[in-house]
């Protein structure tokens, strides 16, 4: 997963975009996962362990879990990963770039 | 009536033996005949694997084609078909729960909720498909969650099914269209951010951990 995402942070680092992750790992683990992969975008600790505040607020019971949210904060997509995660992202980017013409 | 009590008995335990030995053999035959077609599935998937990995790099369309030639699609009406000749029979009940795992999705796949809904909320096959019915966000699996809730006598099948159903409740909270709900938090620093911040941006939000 960390390569694809850090590319598309990468590939829309001056667009419109965010990539926030909520992390259910132990703060070492956290610290040396950043590190490691370089990871970029900004993360949400989610105490330490699944089932931690943030994930049970939103009902996830399986990792990975995706939101994709356009600019209103609306529920756009689920779940969509690899390409599928980059193609829904540039069709709200466009969505909101039409808006704003 | 003339006859002896004790030839009475006898002939009783004589005729129950006659028509209990069908019955043992058909139990017998009935969860061969679905172990019989998920071994017949088990060989065919493995095929279906191996000659997808050997595709490296599928395009999107090279995807869907190899997709579209999953066993998973031709076994799940089989199984559907055994399941509803079983009818009542507890090996029914597996043969449904293959349909909804291979396509939960399809036609099949609600009609075998249905009917996992209406004769077998009792059979432990049930279990490992509890899990995953709130994140099919369908109708048909609220249905068969709802059953298990309140009709199944079993209390691991009840007490799962009740959880899962509230995940469910809670996951069309989250449903798409829906705002997403405010997340406040802190970052691995300790500083504190909300999802807010973010409106106006295009947001993906990503529950990950490393593995």
């Amino acid at each position: 997963m960390y390569p694809h995402e850090r590319s598309l942070v990468a590939r829309l680092k001056d667009q419109p975009f965010a990539l926030l992750g909520v992390n259910s790992d132990p703060k070492d683990k956290v610290v040396a996962a950043l590190k490691r992969e370089n990871i970029t975008w900004r993360s949400w600790f989610d105490g330490g362990k699944t089932g931690g505040p943030i994930a049970q607020q939103y009902g996830v019971t399986s990792w990975p879990t995706i939101y994709v949210l356009d600019e209103k904060g609306v529920i756009r997509y689920k779940n969509v990963r690899g390409e599928r995660m980059d193609e829904a992202v540039d069709t709200l980017l466009k969505e909101l770039a039409a808006k704003g013409k | 009536m003339k006859s002896h009590p004790k030839s009475r008995i006898v002939a009783v335990a004589c005729l129950s033996a006659v028509l209990a030995a069908p019955l043992v053999l058909w139990a017998q035959d009935a969860s061969e005949q679905v172990r019989a077609l998920k071994k017949e599935f088990d060989t065919a998937y493995k095929a279906f694997v191996t000659e997808a990995q050997a595709t490296k790099n599928p395009t999107p369309e090279q995807r869907a084609a190899i997709m579209a030639k999953s066993p998973q699609l031709k076994f799940g009406a089989q199984f559907l078909a055994l399941g509803e000749k079983l009818g009542k029979d507890p090996a029914a009940a597996e043969a449904f729960v293959y349909v909804v795992q291979f396509n939960p999705r399809s036609a099949d796949a609600t009609k075998a909720m249905d009917l996992l809904a209406r004769d077998h909320v009792n059979s432990p096959r049930v279990l490992p498909l509890i899990a995953m019915l709130p994140r099919l966000e369908s109708e048909p699996a609220s249905r068969l969650l709802k059953a298990l809730a309140e009709k199944s006598t079993e209390a691991s099948i009840q007490s799962a099914a009740k959880k899962a159903a509230e995940t469910a409740a809670k996951g069309a909270d989250f449903a798409i269209g829906k705002v997403a709900p405010e997340i406040s938090g802190e970052d691995i620093d300790g500083k504190a951010f909300k999802l807010s911040d973010y409106r106006g941006k295009v947001v993906v939000i990503d529950f990950w951990g490393d593995w």
